[in-house]
């Protein structure tokens, strides 16, 4: 079984919530790794990969909202 | 990290450089009784382990070192640890001193060394970092226990955030939350700002948005209302909860208080009458001086009668042997007179002298009248007896000289003895009655005072006794405070209202805050249906919906992952518990979340009933057993293990659970350093006991000859007795 990282493990447990794949239309199937939820073309998969990934590595808030931001604004 | 090998040398009572510590990998016990050096063990690690001390303590120096010590000697206080933890490593924390005066000590600058084994050849590192990476601060929190007080680990607050953070599958999830729902914020903030800009739903928007704000405000307001409300309907329940299952403790404690009352009441009593007694300074001359009077004076006058006695019988024997002397002088002449001739004569005393003498002067008898001429027989008898007269006269003189020199001899020529009981005499009748009145009013005195000091012990012993039995009950009531068994039972009745009146008002501010969250989303659809006249609005809308998701979805996220770590927790704590309580009733730990993003830890019996009524040994199995639980996480999540420190955590313990539960711990594959005076009665180690262990065992003491009221006379030392 391939390691699991803990930002793999936060990107599913939020991914997999009901609503919210209802809301961005796709299935657990989609959600894979973290590096692969940041090349999905699904933009709740990759905002929310966005999200971990930033926070993760440091990013500010407020640098990370500017990248989310204009992120979405481009892909919704 | 398994601790090897502990060595202290100086560090208070650990005089010397021979005390050392051998672990193994499971449970190795530390026996002592009170005051043999357990917390000072305890606090020496505590010493080692911190590493945010940088000088050393004037405290930590034994006494007994010190003492020993010359102006310009020099020693040090250390603590040695050697551990396994991915190699062999070691650290020693130390500090030296030097006697610089009578009562002046200088210290030296702390070392804190540490060394590790890399490839075949030992480093020196520094002893802080290596402690750091080995054996952090926040596992020594979930490690290091001293009484059973400290064992819930969730009293602290904080700790189920710490421990989600360290051990949950899914950590540092607080940022996340925190950043999405910013983000949410800021695109709703953009989003609104743009609808208010657009010429076609300007108006409507700023109305709506007023509105939203009013209303966001109102239930930010109501929701905080409803968490005080929760907060305060769990603090009601708590105390509830706790007068319900203190109903018994309480009762208990209050006997046991006015027991305790009572015996003190006769305390002051005796106290006060100990007091009472006159104990002055006339009363101590007494004391010392005449209280043997009495029986002295008793011994003093037998003697003088004694010698009185001794004396007129000596003196009898003395007159009787002069009288018989005297009669022999006497009879001494009645005999000299009957040999003088055969025939009768008159007495020598007849004729007279002067008769006789004239008769021979006349050669003529006077007393016949017959001639006697000289040379002839009458003439040679009248000088005879003249003669003979004069011999008789010589002897008479003689003997009375002799009768008067008999007469005047005395046996006893002093009176010191007639002295010695006319003393006796004067000292007899009311003196002697006085001085024994006195002797015997200060013996009543002296025996009263015995006998209440005795009474007093008596009554000190079982107030201590009163004390041992509050203090075991205390421990039973685990985390009821005193003052909560002080209390009446009659309290619930009020608190019964109160939680009452604030469940009453929970309903209706969930009633409000359901109102205001529907006229929030009627708001907010109204806003999502109005068609604005710019794209750019629309596709803030979209950043906000899709945002707004998004944050719910790592806050229910969140929310899993907690209740997730909770249950496995739950699930290895169970585990210990059972493993832990063989033969006893063990019931379920149930790991219970509070209004305060906390935990409560509960035991149920598996058919659902809460219980309430833990003894203080089922509390103490139960937080251990959530502790070995917590160390499972290091070994599973960060593949670290490390020791269970425990000073005194088994107090509630009675003799009969000791064996069992060490056996036990000995057997699961944790390293447990447990300090503790089980296994002891009167200070002595149960030896029968301790062979029935499969752990190494040490007895640290007292060494002995110490002086109580000396700091320096004390020394513990230490001493394998199992293997």
């Amino acid at each position: 079984m391939a390691y699991i990282t803990n930002d793999d493990k936060m990107l599913q447990a939020v991914l997999l919530n009901e609503k919210l794949m209802k809301f961005g239309n796709y299935t657990p199937a989609e959600i894979g790794t973290i590096y692969q939820a940041l090349d999905s073309d699904n933009y709740v998969i990759n905002t929310v990969a966005q999200i971990i990934k930033r926070t993760g590595e440091g990013a500010s808030e407020k640098e990370l909202w500017k990248e989310i931001n204009e992120y979405l604004k481009r892909n919704v | 990290m398994i601790i090897k090998e502990i060595r202290i040398k100086n560090f208070r009572s650990y005089y010397g450089d021979k005390n050392e510590f051998k672990f193994s990998d499971g449970l190795t016990l530390i026996l002592g009784d009170n005051g043999d050096g357990k917390t000072t063990l305890f606090e020496a690690l505590q010493w080692l382990f911190n590493t945010t001390i940088d000088k050393g303590n004037f405290d930590h120096i034994s006494e007994m070192c010190k003492s020993t010590l010359e102006i310009g000697d020099q020693d040090e206080v250390s603590v040695y640890m050697s551990f396994e933890h991915d190699g062999e490593k070691s650290v020693e924390k130390s500090f030296t001193f030097e006697r610089t005066g009578d009562k002046s000590f200088r210290l030296g600058t702390l070392n804190f060394k540490g060394y590790e084994t890399i490839g075949s050849e030992r480093v020196l590192v520094n002893g802080k970092n290596l402690l750091d990476i080995s054996y952090d601060a926040f596992i020594q929190r979930f490690s290091m226990f001293k009484g059973e007080s400290e064992l819930n680990v969730f009293n602290d607050r904080t700790a189920l955030k710490q421990l989600v953070d360290k051990f949950s599958d899914i950590r540092k999830f607080d940022e996340l939350v925190d950043n999405a729902n910013s983000f949410r914020d800021k695109s709703n903030v953009a989003y609104l700002k743009e609808m208010k800009s657009d010429d076609k739903v300007s108006k409507e928007a700023k109305s709506l948005e007023m509105e939203i704000t009013h209303l966001a405000k109102e239930i930010h307001q109501t929701k905080s209302d409803i968490n005080d409300k929760k907060t305060s309907i769990e603090i009601f329940s708590t105390q509830l909860e706790k007068l319900e299952a203190s109903q018994e403790a309480s009762e208990r404690y209050k006997d046991i208080e006015d027991r305790r009352k009572s015996l003190s009441d006769k305390k002051v009593k005796l106290l006060s009458r100990i007091d009472a007694v006159d104990y002055n300074h006339s009363l101590l001359d007494k004391l010392w001086v005449l209280c043997p009077f009495p029986s002295i004076f008793n011994e003093f006058k037998q003697k003088c009668s004694a010698l009185s006695k001794e004396k007129r019988r000596q003196e009898k024997d003395f007159d009787r042997k002069q009288a018989e002397e005297i009669g022999k002088l006497k009879a001494v002449k009645e005999i000299q007179g009957t040999l003088m001739n055969g025939a009768t004569e008159l007495p020598w005393y007849l004729p007279t002298p002067e008769v006789m003498e004239e008769s021979i002067h006349d050669n003529v008898c006077k007393v016949c009248g017959r001639v006697a001429k000289e040379g002839s027989d009458p003439y040679n008898f009248m000088v005879m007896k003249l003669e003979e007269y004069k011999k008789h006269v010589e002897i008479k003189l003689k003997n009375e000289l002799e009768s008067k020199k008999i007469e005047e001899k005395f046996l006893f020529k002093n009176e010191y003895i007639e002295e010695l009981h006319n003393l006796s005499i004067s000292l007899s009748g009311s003196n002697e009655s006085n001085i024994a009145r006195i002797a015997q009013d200060i013996i009543d005195r002296r025996e009263l005072v015995d006998r209440l000091t005795h009474d007093l012990k008596g009554i000190e012993e079982k107030i201590q006794d009163i004390m041992d039995e509050k203090a075991r009950l205390l421990i039973q009531a685990g985390d009821i405070p005193e003052s909560v068994l002080e209390k009446d039972f009659n309290d619930i009745k009020g608190l019964f209202n109160q939680k009452g009146r604030a469940e009453v008002r929970l309903t209706e501010l969930n009633k409000e805050l359901e109102k205001l969250e529907n006229q929030m989303k009627d708001c907010q659809n109204k806003m999502d249906d109005l068609d604005p006249q710019s794209s750019k609005v629309k596709e803030f809308r979209n950043v906000y919906k899709a945002l707004e998701e998004i944050a719910n979805a790592f806050g229910v996220a969140q929310k899993e992952n907690l209740r997730n770590f909770l249950v496995e927790l739950e699930e290895k704590a169970n585990y210990y518990l059972e493993k832990l309580s063989v033969n006893d009733f063990h019931g379920e730990i149930h790991l219970v979340q509070t209004a305060d993003e906390s935990t409560e830890i509960k035991l149920f019996s598996s058919n659902g009933t809460e219980i309430k009524k833990k003894s203080g040994s089922q509390e103490t199995v139960m937080y251990i057993s959530i502790l070995f639980a917590i160390s499972d996480f290091t070994s599973e999540k960060r593949d670290e293990d490390y020791p269970l420190i425990f000073d005194a955590a088994t107090s509630s313990f009675g003799d009969l659970k000791e064996d069992d539960f060490y056996n036990v711990i000995n057997t699961i594959k944790k390293q447990c350093i447990i300090v503790t005076k089980d296994f002891m009665t009167k200070g002595v180690v149960r030896m029968d006991d301790v062979d029935k262990l499969n752990c190494p065992v040490y007895r640290i003491k007292k060494d002995e000859g110490f002086n109580q009221s000396n700091l320096a006379t004390i020394r513990t030392t230490v001493e394998k007795i199992k293997n």
